[in-house]
Formats: structure tokens, C-alpha cells, sequence
């Protein structure tokens, strides 16, 4: 385990119990969330009149010799489909300490907030082989950080993540989301992507003037790109960063989530809050 | 060629240590600093899309520094006046006293750039146009009593006699004595040769040339015109007006004194000093350089805003 990546005061909040809390969601998703369908799972969730063509295995023998009405005992659906956690390794998330710190700590939040949940989780890592790819359990979070570790240590890869085409699976990638190969590249490969996104950004990449007048040097290809001082040139990046947002906003939509952000140079605790704030509402 | 502003050497020394500073500052500014960046994928969006080819991104910088270059050299030369002659012309020198110095400027200003000489009659002669001092109307101030006339009249002969030149001398009194082709100009002496007017000219087997200067009529036959012009050339040239102008000047008699002879209007003046055989090439460098610097922020400008 990699005590500088995963401190104890991050491995004590995995534990799960402050997590942000498990909700119920109107569709069938993956994992064991409450939904409205009901399924025959061990756990009872009500009774109901019975109808012609139910099923009779599932008829309340106790309450039909007590009142000689025919009920149905219903359980809850646990629809067992899945999640891929997919982390980005390439060099512009390992560009920095902060970066690749946040994504790999926000990888195990996610791993764990899922993994207790009872979910069953696979991870992926584009370029690297972990050790161990499937996930499940309360018990598997610590495998899980101890194979994030591993994939720590691994050599980068410039390939960008790619969501599996896997049916009823749900996709987290986490992953800054640049493109070695440029955003119309970019906007190609997600036309028909459908997976979550969960980006990793610095603060100043959202100030032009922080990179004005320098030579931008990209640190997985080494391409060159002079900046100057233009306040022209610094609205069109800012118009980019938009669009590049807006598209992976509407991959998350169609993924059936949404668009998630978090910012690099956190505390361990600073981070954690973040994540309960972005990911709450969501009821992963 | 010859200078007239400062030496060239002194130009030479200035545009190297401009040149100097501009290449210095050109790498200080075009060499940004170096900043490893995650991505530039997003800078590469917001960039429009560059057409140029490979050869002109790498002549790019390197014109532009040419354009500094040309322009600080433009500047340096420009300041060192430098006079390009393309023929020889008999050298003219205005010798004016401080009252007179405003329109004996005129006249010297008019003149060859490089074989005018203007020289103020002060305490002491004082070149004020022409060789090499920079032109300075302050030299001798109009309240300094004290005027050498002689002097300043010497200095112009000596500039002028050995090639056959022209002194004209500004003054409000006549002076105490005029070279050889030297001519006292008389402010309101009227500009044209208008004794008892009209002056008539018979052109006498050369065709009528088709304009004649004002109060000058032609004559249709020998009778009765006051001068006879036989030969043509150099017919509304300088030369040509002087010798006209000599002619009739013996004719004019108002102004019965005993330099009548030696006597011109202003416009006479400007007339006989108008002979140009070189030009100032300062006026075209500065313009050059204020061109080329246009140029190269217009370019530097457009260059930041994409």
C-alpha cells in the first residue's frame, strides 16, 4: 500500500459509514440501491392482492389459512449489473503530484463508496494491467487501494481511457479528459460514448492569463504552443473549455449521470468534503 | 553621396548599438518562457487554424527581425542626411543678414541640398545651412548688432568661385562689396522685368515657345521689341531665365543706383538658385523606417491577437 498516496486519515474515511448515503432512484441502476421494481431477492418489501397469472410460488400460504384471501409476498430487486471504474493513467494525469493524487484517491472514493453499497465493480486502468480486476464487497475496498497502489507505480500511458461497450454496466472514468490527439479527436471518440465522466482539473486551468505569454509545452506529446498575450485568444480558450465541458456533460446525460468535477491541490479531508458535496445528490 | 547631418561614422557607431539592443531584445521577447502544461488541447482548439506553410513559420521570426533592423539602420542613415548627387550644378551661396534671414531661408532651402550654403552675416560668419551644420536659424540672433557683412561675403566666394557659382546677398542696405556673379536681392523689387511694361520679345528663327513668364509679351516682329532672342536652349531653365533676365535687367532702370545692375527680386533669386542636381535622401528614410515599423507592429499586433 502507498501510505503517501492513501494516508491513514483517507483510508479511515473509506470505511463507508460516511460515505454519502445510498438512495433510492427511480430507474433500475447497478448495485444495491433501493428501486421501485420489485425482484426476488431473500429481502420482503409488501404484500399484494393476488392476480390472475402470478405467480403461485410466491403466494402467502399463512395469511390465505387464516383469512382465505390470496396475497403475494413481493422482495425487493437488486438489479447485479455492475460498475467499471475506469482511471486514467496517461501523463497529463500523472503530469503533477496533485493530479494524479486526486485521481487516484478519487478513483478508491468512488471504488468504495460503491463497493459498499454491495456493488460489483471492475477496474480498468488503459495501459497498465492490475492485479486484480474484479471488485465485491465491503471486504474488497482495501484490495482495491492496494491495487491502485500497484497501477501507481506502473508506466504511463498516453492512451486515453475508453469506456468498455459492456451492456448494463455503468462506467465511471476518471480522467482529466485531454486528448493527446486534440479536441475534434476528442469530440470523434465521445459522438456515441455513454459512460459517467469524473474530471480532474487544476484551478488555473480555468485562468488564461496564468499561461500568457509562455511556451506551452504538452507533457504527453511535447507540442509546442506560444501564447501570447491576447485577451482574444484567452475568450476563445475559454469558449473551447466550454464546449469541451458541454460535451462531456452530454455524454454523462446520456450515460444516465451527469458531468462530475473536481479540483486538484485538496486535502485529504478538503477532498473527501468535495466528493460528499458532487457526489450526494447523485446517489451513486 | 555625401552627408550632411551627422558624420557617418557617428550613424555607423549608432545603428550598431541599435541594432545590437534590437537583436537583444528580440530573443529576450520571442523566447518565452518554457511551461510543461498537462495538455494543449484545448490552446490547440482555440488557435485558428494556420495555413502557413513550414518555411514561412521558420522565415517568420527572422523577417520580423529583419524589419527591426532595416528600420534602425533606416533611422541611423536618415539621421546622418545623406544627399545622393546625380549631376554637377554650380554652387550657390545666401549670405543673409539676421533680418533678412527668414527669406534668405526660403531661397536656401529651394536650392540644391547639396550646393546651397547659407550663411548668416552675424559678429562672424556662421554657416547655418549647408555643408555639414544642421540648419539653426537661432545661430545668430536678429538683436546682435554687430554685422560683418565682408566676412560672410568672403566665406561665400570661397565656397563658390573656384566652380563658377552664384552668391546672393539679403540685406536691407546694399552690401560693401559682391563677387563675381553675385547679386544683391532687393525685397520689393518687383519679380518680373517690368520697366515700362510690356516687355516684348521677338524670337527671331526659332519657333515661339508656349508660355512666356507674366508682363512678358511676344513680339510679332523685330521692330519695336526690346529684345531679340535667337536661341532657344535652356529656354525656361534657370540658366536660361538668368540670361533672359540679364538681358532685360540693363532696360529696367528704376532703381537708379549704382548696383541696379547687380540687383534681383526674390522670385529672381529663387529662380537662379533652383538649379537641383542632387536629392536629400533623409526625408525617404525616415519614411522607410516609420513604414517598416508600421509594418512590423501591425503585424506583431495581429500576430497576438491569434
Amino acid at each position: 500500500m502507498n501510505h503517501r498516496l492513501f494516508p491513514a486519515e483517507f483510508l479511515r474515511l473509506l470505511d463507508g459509514e460516511t460515505l454519502p448515503a445510498i438512495r433510492t432512484v427511480r430507474s433500475p441502476r447497478p448495485g444495491r440501491h433501493l428501486s421501485a421494481a420489485t425482484g426476488d431477492s431473500q429481502e420482503f418489501q409488501d404484500f399484494r392482492s393476488y392476480m390472475q397469472g402470478d405467480d403461485l410460488r410466491y403466494l402467502d400460504w399463512n395469511i390465505f389459512r387464516r383469512s382465505r384471501k390470496l396475497f403475494l409476498r413481493r422482495y425487493r430487486h437488486f438489479p447485479d449489473t455492475g460498475h467499471i471504474l475506469v482511471l486514467d493513467t496517461s501523463a497529463s494525469v500523472r503530469f503533477s503530484w496533485k493530479r494524479a493524487s486526486t485521481a487516484w484517491r478519487l478513483a478508491a472514493l468512488l471504488g468504495a463508496q460503491l463497493l459498499a453499497g454491495g456493488d460489483r465493480i471492475q477496474l480498468q486502468c488503459p495501459g497498465i494491467e492490475p492485479g486484480k480486476h474484479s471488485y465485491h464487497g465491503r471486504d474488497s475496498i482495501w484490495d482495491l487501494c492496494e491495487t491502485l497502489s500497484t497501477v501507481w507505480d506502473g508506466k504511463a500511458d498516453n492512451r486515453p481511457p475508453h469506456a468498455p461497450r459492456q451492456k448494463k454496466a455503468k462506467c465511471w472514468v476518471v480522467s482529466d479528459f485531454y486528448d493527446s490527439e486534440g479536441l475534434p479527436e476528442l469530440e470523434k471518440r465521445l459522438k456515441n460514448a455513454a459512460f459517467i465522466p469524473v474530471r480532474i482539473y487544476d484551478a488555473e486551468e480555468y485562468d488564461p492569463a496564468f499561461y500568457r505569454q509562455s511556451c506551452l509545452v504538452d507533457s504527453e506529446t511535447g507540442t509546442r504552443i506560444t501564447v501570447a498575450e491576447s485577451r482574444l485568444l484567452s475568450e476563445r480558450y475559454l469558449a473551447r473549455m466550454q464546449d469541451f465541458e458541454a460535451l462531456l456533460r452530454k455524454v454523462g446525460e446520456r450515460a444516465g449521470g451527469r458531468l462530475f468535477r473536481m479540483k486538484t491541490s485538496l486535502s485529504v479531508n478538503d477532498l473527501f468534503e468535495n466528493y460528499r458535496r458532487e457526489f450526494a445528490q447523485e446517489g451513486v | 553621396m555625401f552627408w550632411q547631418g551627422i558624420p557617418w561614422s557617428y550613424a555607423a557607431v549608432g545603428a550598431a548599438v541599435g541594432g545590437g539592443t534590437v537583436i537583444a531584445l528580440f530573443f529576450l521577447k520571442v523566447r518565452y518562457p518554457e511551461l510543461q502544461v498537462p495538455s494543449v488541447m484545448l490552446w490547440r482548439a482555440a488557435k485558428p487554424e494556420s495555413r502557413r506553410t513550414v518555411l514561412w513559420n521558420k522565415l517568420e521570426h527572422w523577417l520580423h527581425l529583419l524589419c527591426l533592423l532595416t528600420a534602425v539602420m533606416a533611422i541611423a542613415a536618415a539621421l546622418a542626411q545623406p544627399v545622393w548627387r546625380f549631376r554637377e550644378v554650380p554652387p550657390v551661396a545666401v549670405v543673409a543678414e539676421p533680418s533678412a534671414l527668414k527669406d534668405a531661408e526660403k531661397v536656401a532651402a529651394a536650392g540644391d541640398p547639396g550646393q546651397t550654403v547659407l550663411i548668416a552675416a552675424g559678429a562672424a560668419p556662421e554657416v547655418i545651412r549647408g555643408f555639414r551644420s544642421p540648419p539653426a536659424p537661432h545661430a545668430v540672433p536678429p538683436e546682435n548688432g554687430a554685422i560683418n557683412r565682408s566676412d560672410a561675403l568672403r566665406l561665400a566666394r570661397q565656397w563658390t568661385a573656384d566652380r563658377n557659382g552664384r552668391v546672393f546677398f539679403f540685406g536691407a542696405s546694399a552690401p560693401p562689396w559682391l563677387p563675381e556673379n553675385g547679386f544683391w536681392v532687393r525685397r520689393g523689387l518687383p519679380a518680373e522685368p517690368t520697366g515700362p511694361p510690356p516687355w516684348r520679345i521677338y524670337f527671331s528663327g526659332v519657333p515661339r515657345p508656349d508660355s512666356l513668364p507674366p508682363g512678358i509679351t511676344a513680339a510679332e516682329t523685330p521692330e519695336g521689341a526690346d529684345v531679340i532672342v535667337d536661341d532657344l536652349e535652356n529656354w525656361g531653365t534657370p540658366k536660361g531665365w538668368a540670361k533672359l533676365f540679364g538681358e532685360l535687367r540693363a532696360l529696367r532702370g528704376f532703381h537708379a543706383d549704382g548696383l541696379q545692375h547687380l540687383s534681383v527680386s526674390e522670385s529672381e533669386a529663387g529662380t537662379l538658385s533652383k538649379e537641383i542636381g542632387s536629392m536629400r535622401l533623409s526625408n525617404g528614410l525616415w519614411l522607410l523606417a516609420f513604414l517598416l515599423l508600421a509594418l512590423d507592429l501591425w503585424w506583431w499586433t495581429r500576430r497576438k491577437l491569434v
